[in-house]
């Protein structure tokens, strides 16, 4: 059972590829003055969790990160 | 093509290797796979260790891709610290130093490229060094602590963000370069000269034009100063280099495996053995965008390839060629450099402005086929420009006219061309 997805970018790391926005063009975007990750809906339902994930993984800097929904509420 | 359940050796744990491991399991890869590397640590970011990484400040930035329990989630074997020996591509088996054998069904170099070392006398003197991995990047940092006179021989990529990063740090910052120009074999030329402009406005010395012919010590036996062809001996506490790097093809020569200048593979980055392949900046490979065949040093080229080559190795879905858009993207200081396409060969080089000084793009064209642009903080124009540029197949009317024509804007008209 995959749990809804919680989407976070790490501050300083995005170079703007655009790799995550061919993957997932739902959650992510490119601003159009500096070409970086815009996360256009940063909680992902579990059926969309695989897509938001395989986003992150094809990511060069890894700057993207997926995680639980329920254990960023702490 | 291959089996889902065989096992994938990727030989190289850096940023093509990394991707290719994951990527196979994005693809449904359920075999084996490891990863071998030669360095002490997992997978880690390149291109910071000339930029950020050289920033003073207590504790060392964070370079890892992935902490280790990521590829123990994706069962993804990493070797660290240990290198490949010898690959017998009949028995389909590598040989690493400890003395292990390892089979592979599939067998992937992804070993990268060394830096080219500084052919004179004195290269060898303490004071001396290379940029290239962690532990290079390491020296440069410690040693900018303490040394304020600093040369740098090479005027490309690496060696001007050394010096951002040098001029940062308080050091007076001298580069050397052989060639009329910088970014020669990078950058357009009205690049280059806002770039060396940039520099020596934040205080950089240039020597162009310049050969080195030896580095001489001091009585200590640390470097002291770079003589250079004119006579002069430039002073130097430290000397970094940065002079272009050699593919990494020791092993797959010792395995018979056809080398240019890299390891040469096919349109699917396949090497001349079956069940041996390629990616990265240890391959050679054939553009459809360049016409010909090319080794790119890149990030975007390794991650591309990595994906491309899970693909086919998984069996799923992919183009009949790798062609993903090549681009370069360098930060030095204040100043943003990004690349996109094969600017060297071109005829005609039209500047866009946006309006803000020192942020602007050069787009260049040869008989009138877009072949690639250069940006210098327009990010925002990177972006559209890549787009053009895969697309460009298909866009006769992108042309140097209509790019020079009164109140052209980049953003309309690649709305209005790829819609």
């Amino acid at each position: 059972m995959t749990d809804a997805a919680v989407i976070t970018i790490l501050p300083g790391r995005c170079i703007g590829a655009g790799n995550c926005v061919v993957e997932a063009d739902r959650y992510f975007d490119q601003g159009d003055e500096d070409g970086l990750v815009v996360v256009l809906d940063d909680t992902a339902p579990a059926s969309d969790r695989a897509m938001v994930e395989r986003a992150a993984s094809v990511c060069p800097v890894a700057a993207i990160v997926v995680s639980d929904s329920g254990a960023t509420e702490e | 093509m291959t089996s889902t359940l065989g096992r994938i050796l990727i030989i190289g744990a850096g940023q093509a290797g990394a991707q290719l491991a994951v990527s196979l399991r994005n693809e449904g890869h359920e075999g084996p796979i490891s990863l071998i590397g030669d360095e002490s640590m997992l997978p880690y970011e390149r291109p910071p260790l000339s930029k950020g990484f050289l920033r003073g400040g207590e504790g060392e930035p964070e370079v890892t891709l992935h902490p280790a329990d990521f590829y123990v989630d994706k069962r993804i074997e990493v070797l660290v610290g240990r290198s490949v020996t010898g690959v017998d591509t009949r028995q389909r088996a590598v040989e690493l130093d400890d003395g292990t054998a390892l089979e592979y069904d599939q067998l992937v170099f992804a070993t990268g490229a060394a830096p080219r070392a500084l052919p004179v006398e004195g290269h060898d003197l303490p004071g001396v060094m290379p940029l290239r991995d962690i532990e290079d990047a390491r020296q440069v940092r410690e040693t900018l602590k303490t040394h304020r006179d600093v040369v740098i021989i090479g005027g490309g990529y690496v060696g001007l963000e050394l010096a951002a990063a040098a001029r940062e740090r308080g050091a007076k910052v001298t580069v050397i370069e052989a060639l009329p120009r910088l970014l020669a074999r990078t950058a357009l030329p009205q690049t280059a000269e806002f770039v060396l402009k940039h520099h020596e406005a934040s205080g950089v010395e240039f020597r162009l034009n310049t050969q080195v012919v030896g580095l001489e010590p001091s009585s200590d036996g640390r470097v002291a100063g770079v003589r250079v062809d004119s006579g002069e001996l430039v002073p130097a506490g430290a000397v970094f280099y940065g002079i272009g790097v050699i593919p990494r093809t020791e092993l797959a020569v010792a395995a018979k495996i056809e080398v240019g200048n890299g390891i040469r593979v096919d349109e699917q980055l396949r090497t001349s053995i079956p069940g041996v392949w390629a990616i990265g900046d240890c391959c050679e490979f054939p553009s459809t965008f360049a016409g010909m065949n090319v080794r790119l040093e890149s990030v975007q080229n390794a991650v591309d390839q990595a994906r491309y080559l899970a693909k086919v190795l998984a069996g799923t879905p992919h183009e009949p060629a790798y062609a993903a858009v090549p681009w370069f993207w360098s930060d030095q200081g204040e100043l943003k450099v990004q690349s996109v396409g094969f600017v060297r060969d071109h005829d005609t080089a039209i500047a866009v402005e946006s309006g803000v000084a020192g942020a602007f793009s050069i787009l260049a064209f040869k008989d009138n086929i877009f072949v690639g642009a250069d940006s210098v903080n327009r990010p925002g124009d990177q972006v559209q420009l890549r787009r053009l540029y895969g697309a460009r197949s298909r866009l006769d009317s992108f042309t140097a006219e209509l790019v020079s024509a009164d109140g052209f804007d980049l953003r309309l008209a690649v709305k209005d061309l790829l819609q």
